[in-house]
């Protein structure tokens, strides 16, 4: 029997919002933290490249947050999401200010 | 510079700190910044005035530095620095600020503080979201360029979305606070983790940065002298 995909928020950082549709924080779906940013990148082009490489490892200048959890000591991006879990999306140091 | 502190990009950020860290008895300051000043860094920056549009940031930050502490010992340097030149800038100095704008000229101060071994101060604002991260000689984490290999096309910076006002502030506050712990001998508060603050909601995080094997600015290339960016900058 296969698990019902959780339903959970995703936080994005500004300089990815723009490819959300302006939105700060989006619902997702999906039974482990990789299924629902594929499904929010579906929905939003561009969005899944920018958190994963061309391997599909995240991108070294990218930490994701499941709840208070740094994804790397979570196993990456297989890790499993429950009901009303938050995956934030950390991006490192893009540049100064104007 | 003999002693005292580098400051790369005085916008918001490098702003900030500069008066900060002179009004707390910093005495050399080198300013070191491309641009001209534009319109959107005078909501950010309370070092520049309407009257400096067009100036060169470098020299209207000083101007205005020079006039409130007299003996300030300020070095403006209206450039764009390769790591090479930005390490000749650094040789001698106690601690570097970047506040840059641009991911090239972030990892230009990057490469050239590992490379000399003095302690800098990374700082960066996009919108809301603000993020510090300190990388001191035999620190715990990795570096810049640990987590950004190359500059991606592309990818939009501060530049392209923007900033708030109040929020650079903040920043450049937080980055004096760090460099002077570091100017006391006191080990850094942001040394090898990123603090990422979003002012949204007003949440924040700190984020071990791990060292990446490879790496040319702080891993087994960089002990041998070699390393990125051994030119000048255009």
């Amino acid at each position: 029997m296969s698990a019902r995909p959780a339903r959970v928020q995703v936080r994005l950082p500004a300089a990815l919002r723009d490819l959300a549709g302006g939105r700060a924080l989006s619902a997702g779906e999906g039974c482990t933290v990789g299924e629902v940013l594929r499904g929010l990148g579906r929905a939003h082009p561009g969005l899944w490249e920018r958190i994963v490489d061309g391997q599909g490892q995240l991108r070294r200048y990218v930490s994701v947050f499941l709840n208070d959890d740094d994804l790397r000591n979570l196993g990456g991006l297989g890790a499993a999401v429950r009901d009303g879990d938050v995956i934030e999306v950390v991006p490192a140091l893009s540049g100064g200010s104007p | 510079m003999p002693g005292g502190a580098v400051i790369f990009g005085v916008g918001g950020l490098g702003g900030a700190a500069s008066l900060l860290l002179a009004a707390s008895g910093v005495s050399r300051l080198a300013l070191v910044d491309a641009g001209p000043v534009e319109e959107a860094d005078l909501s950010m920056s309370p070092l520049l005035e309407e009257a400096d549009l067009g100036r060169p940031r470098a020299s209207a930050a000083a101007a205005r530095l020079s006039a409130s502490f007299p003996g300030l010992d300020l070095a403006p340097r209206q450039a764009r620095l390769g790591a090479g030149e930005a390490a000749e800038l650094l040789s001698g100095a106690e601690v570097a600020l970047d506040g840059a704008r641009d991911p090239e000229a972030k990892l230009a101060a990057c490469d050239a503080a590992r490379r000399t071994g003095v302690p800098i101060v990374h700082g960066a604002i996009a919108r809301t979201s603000l993020q510090l991260l300190t990388v001191a000689p035999g620190g715990p984490g990795g570096c810049l360029r640990c987590l950004i290999e190359e500059v991606e096309e592309g990818l939009p910076g501060a530049a392209d979305l923007g900033a708030w006002g109040p929020l650079a502030r903040l920043g450049g506050a937080l980055m004096a606070a760090e460099a002077l712990r570091l100017l006391a001998g006191e080990p850094g508060a942001y040394d090898g983790r990123i603090l990422a603050f979003e002012a949204r909601g007003a949440r924040s995080r700190l984020v071990r940065v791990p060292r990446r094997p490879g790496c040319p600015a702080c891993g087994a290339a960089a002990a041998r002298g070699a390393g990125p960016g051994g030119g000048g900058g255009g």
